[in-house]
Formats: structure tokens, sequence, C-alpha cells
């Protein structure tokens, strides 16, 4: 064998060995958890009808709803309470309801804190996406980044999140959510989180200085839980902190959307929502 | 449910809205599938119910949307015209024949998903 005539690409071999085998000991890319599948949050099942199979009781205990609001913040919201109290009772008793408009997307904190979704978590050495059924889409920054600077950073209704891996546990710190127009409680314009009985109970605001810090993780095979910490120094007296837990979807196996841009089925009549069903398949 | 409507009052907002049915009460209707219509943003049941007077009037009744009965174990096939079946719902208010799907029994026993919510989060 001559010996020589291999000395080239033999050196090839081992320069890119070598040049491997340096880049495995520098890498300091995180060992990335397999949370495969979809998820969903336990308790937020939905039932055929819409509904989910939950008492009032047990909605205020999941939801650990104890924002630590100043008192000029509570009485707004007590005041609020009690007049959509009065509202809602009249339109249970077949009062105009007042108005609607869909509600196609939830935004941020409420993909987290009050999701009837699925979604699925895709993490990446630079980045991990929580894609929700609502087609919205959380991106979680992992490269290091900071958030961006003053100037180059509007409120959005799912912020700016950054993220770095602790172990297997993603920390997310999520900053700028638009106070205007989310729905769990925002800033100007305090919206209930729940329709049925209990929505009078469950609003608060938060200050556009809103910070969220979360950490990711799985609790064991079949669940994620998400340790949210909400820091407002402007409504709150002390930080809040909440726990959600994600089961695996087990009815089905891969990710289907809501679609609520299509046909209208319930429109308003004379001052009422109706039905409008779908015409049959044939006349379609 | 997150599609379709959702009410505002005042300033407060709900997922949804479902204040054309009457929540108090839950009626039981005994029929023929004529369409199991799997649409969004929700899905519907029509159903061919006889009347007291023996002729057949049609309601429909509707349910969530594919997505969330995916997730109880429902699909597009889980109904078949002519399939005799028994669903409760809760009407609409008034004379119009429709609902608000609730639990049922099918061909093969209970449809599938959990029973009612005794109180409606929703």
């Amino acid at each position: 064998m001559n010996l020589r005539r291999y000395a080239p690409a033999a050196a090839l071999v081992i320069v890119l060995l070598t040049d491997s085998i340096a880049a495995l000991g520098a890498s300091s890319e995180p060992i990335l958890p397999d949370w495969s599948g979809q998820w969903q949050q336990v308790g937020a099942t939905p039932s055929p009808d819409g509904g989910f199979y939950e008492s009032l009781d047990q909605v205020l205990k999941e939801m650990q709803w104890s924002p630590p609001n100043k008192p000029a913040i509570q009485a707004k919201i007590d005041k609020i309470v009690m007049a959509e109290r009065k509202e809602m009772a009249a339109v249970r008793r077949g009062a105009n309801p007042g108005g609607a408009v869909r509600a196609c997307t939830f935004g941020y904190p409420a993909l987290m804190l009050d999701s009837p979704l699925m979604f699925e978590v895709l993490p990446t050495p630079r980045e991990t996406a929580l894609i929700f059924s609502s087609r919205e889409i959380r991106h979680v920054y992992t490269d290091g980044r900071a958030h961006p600077g003053k100037d180059d950073l509007w409120r959005t209704r799912w912020g700016d999140s950054i993220g770095h891996w602790e172990g297997q546990t993603l920390v997310i710190d999520t900053i700028a959510i638009d106070p205007a127009v989310d729905f769990l409680h925002l800033g100007g314009t305090p919206v209930v989180a729940f329709g049925g009985i209990e929505e009078m109970q469950l609003i608060t605001y938060l200050s556009p200085e809103t910070h969220f810090i979360e950490r990711l993780r799985m609790i064991d095979t079949n669940h994620l839980q998400d340790e949210m910490t909400v820091i407002d120094p402007v409504n709150f007296t002390k930080p809040w902190h909440l726990t959600r837990t994600y089961e695996r979807v087990q009815a089905i196996h891969r990710m289907v959307y809501e679609d609520c841009e299509g046909e209208e089925r319930n429109p308003i009549v004379n001052g009422h929502f109706t039905l409008a069903p779908p015409p049959s398949p044939a006349k379609r | 449910m997150l599609a379709g409507l959702i009410a505002i009052s005042g300033p407060a907002l709900a997922h949804h809205s479902f204040t054309m049915f009457d929540q108090s009460k839950t009626v039981t209707l005994r029929g023929t599938i004529k369409d199991f219509r799997w649409t969004n943003p929700h899905v519907f049941i029509e159903l061919l119910v006889k009347n007291d007077q023996g002729n057949e009037e049609e309601w429909s009744i509707e349910m969530t949307s594919p997505e969330h009965l995916a997730r109880d174990g429902w699909r597009p096939g889980t109904l078949k015209p002519g399939d005799k079946v028994s669903l409760n719902i809760h009407p609409l208010h008034g004379n119009a024949k429709g609902g608000e799907y609730l639990s049922g029994t099918g061909p093969n026993g209970p449809l599938l998903g959990q029973p009612p919510p005794s109180e409606g989060r929703k």
C-alpha cells in the first residue's frame, strides 16, 4: 500500500475530526428536553358544549386567584365586578347582551394561565417556540440576547420573551405586554377571565411595567408545569405567584387548529344571539 | 370555548356567549341524525325529532369547535345520518328549534365526552 498516496486524505480526516471534537468540547449548547406531543392545561379540557367540568370553587382554587392589588386597584375592580354582575344576571334572563365580537386569539399571559387550547413546545438551541391551536406562537429566544432597548421595543399582545436553560428547566422572561387589548386583565381595559358564573371573580389590572418570569419544566412524563411570577411594581403590593400544569392530550396526536374566522354561527337578531347552522355539505 | 362569539357587557369580555340558550332548562330530544356538520367555528348536529303531532321537525344543536371536540375524542364520523340518538340540550330562548349540546346517547351507548357541567365555566 502506498501510504503517501492516502496521506492528504488522512490528514483531512484528522483535521475534521479534531475540529469536531474541539467543537463538541467547546459547545455551550444545552441538552434540550423532549417535550414533543400536544399539551393542554389541566382542568381546562373543554366539554362538547364548550364549557368546562368545573365548579366555581374549583376554578377559583385552581386559578390561585389572589392578585396582590393595591387598595386603589382593588376598589376599582370591586366596582366593575358589581356592575358586571348585575349586567350578566340580566343577560341570563334574556336581556340584550349588548353586542358581540369574535375572540380568535388569547394573548399572553392568558395563553399560559387560562387557555382552553392545546399547544406544542419546540425547543431548539437558540429559541423555543410554543405553538397554540389558536395559531398564536410564543417565541422565547435563548441565544443570550437581551430584550430590545427602549427605543426598539413596543408592547404587543404576546410581549417580548427571552430565556435560558437551567438544566431541563426553561426560564422565560417576558415584558412589553400590550395593556390595551389583552383579556385577562391588563392595564386600561379590565376584562374578565371567563364566561360563566365566575366571570366577575377573575379580573385584575396589570400596568405596562409588568414583568413576568416563568419556569417551564416537565414534572413527569405526562405533565409540564409553569411556575409564573408576575411582578407589577405599579399595581401590586408584592409579586404574584401562580402555577399551571399541562397534561398530554390523549385523544388526538396531531395539532389541529381553531378556525373562528369563518362563517357566522351566532348572528344577533333583534338584539339576541341566534343560531345559524352551517348548510348541509351538499349545498356548500 | 375559543371560537365564535363573545359577549361584551359593559367593559367585560368573556370567551364566548351562549346567552341565547336557556341555561335553566334541560331538554331531552330523541330523534334521528340528519347531519353531523363538522364545521368551523362550531360543530352542529342536525336532528330530526317527531313532535306531538307525529310530524318531523329539524333541530339544530350547537356544539363547540372541532379542535375542542377532537380532544374529547369526537371525530367527524362519530355520528352518521340515520343514527338514532338521545340528546340533552339547553334549548334556545323562545320557540325556535335549537339548543346547546350537553350530553347524549348514541347507537352504541353514551356519546363521547363527559357529563355536562353542573356550573358553567364556559
